[in-house]
């Protein structure tokens, strides 16, 4: 889900600095600090809307720094369990051979799985076979790889709807996993 | 081990199927992927160049559902109509459009609270507008 969010950041400045064009750098040196990254808390900052407030500066005794505690809103992009999203596949995963029965965070391994990835928007998320309905089978033959029923086939590219079922946050990135098992969720015109 | 143990059970699990988002995004304000593309496509900044920025642009290129911003709020404005809807509920029937009652409910599961029919009502409106967008 995409969301508009109000947030904090705050930036240390180097005494040269210091100057007619303080607030221009401290704008563009928020933009460059927030944009892109990704935090578990809070999920992808994806562009700053506008700058509320960007703080007072404090001058730190010690180091001579000022410290401006901006408070800015953004759009953020979080994922959360339950959620149906739609999403276009990037990769259909080939490798195979995993033993049946998989611990639920081997499940967050791909390496190890047969599935495929979707982008939603910057978020990755693996749908593993064993969350693909049967009558969709691994077609080895196809190019590229896909998985492919009577009637409807995943490759490279298809619009697909899935349900995330469940998340891994990293310090910097978020990882999810999906199904597409359920009424209403596969593939999408 | 212990502590781990206490850490974890204090903290609420996340669960969008039963709107439980966790405390900071509980009450945040969720934006239609239509409005997105248009906040992003009408910065009067610079584009930055991050791989979650044009992966995002391009997602919600793909998947936008109402073209103009006419036509977004037009939805807001007819889903505000059921007072019981909160904003990630919202979000969710003008992102996925699902065009039954069932279907809504099967994609948003908390949407159980809300009465077939006007449900019904509410999605058959959203289409005629998507169907109708200039």
């Amino acid at each position: 889900m995409f969301f508009i969010k109000e947030l904090t950041h705050t930036i240390l400045l180097h005494p040269s600095y210091f100057g007619p064009r303080m607030l221009s750098f401290l704008e563009s040196k928020l933009y460059s600090d927030v944009e892109g990254t990704c935090s578990g808390q809070f999920g992808y900052i994806i562009a700053v809307v506008s700058i509320l407030d960007i703080g007072k500066g404090m001058v730190l005794s010690g180091s001579g720094q000022a410290e401006f505690i901006t408070r800015y809103r953004a759009i953020v992009f979080k994922p959360f369990k339950g959620e149906v999203v739609d999403g276009v596949v990037n990769n259909v995963n080939k490798v195979c051979h995993a033993p049946h029965h998989l611990p639920a965070y081997q499940l967050l391994n791909p390496a190890t799985q047969m599935g495929f990835f979707a982008d939603v928007g910057p978020l990755s998320v693996f749908v593993s076979h064993q969350l693909i309905h049967p009558d969709l089978r691994f077609d080895s033959n196809s190019n590229p790889p896909s998985f492919a029923s009577v009637d409807q086939i995943i490759e490279k590219s298809t619009h697909v709807r899935l349900k995330i079922v469940g998340t891994r946050v990293d310090a910097t990135e978020i990882f999810a996993i999906g199904t597409i098992k359920e009424d209403h969720l596969g593939v999408i015109d | 081990m212990a502590t781990k143990f206490r850490h974890k059970s204090t903290v609420e699990e996340e669960d969008a199927s039963a709107l439980k988002l966790g405390t900071e995004f509980n009450n945040a304000g969720c934006l239609l992927i239509s409005e997105v593309k248009y906040l992003l496509e009408n910065r009067d900044k610079d584009a930055p160049d991050t791989k979650v920025y044009n992966k995002t642009l391009e997602y919600v290129k793909t998947f936008t559902k109402f073209s103009t911003t006419d036509s977004a709020s037009a939805v807001r404005d007819t889903l505000r109509r059921e007072p019981a809807l909160t904003q990630f509920e919202t979000a969710q029937i003008a992102n996925l459009c699902p065009a039954t009652a069932d279907e809504a409910k099967s994609v948003i599961p908390s949407l159980v609270k809300i009465d077939d029919d006007r449900l019904e009502a509410l999605l058959r409106d959203i289409q005629t507008m998507r169907k109708y967008q200039s």
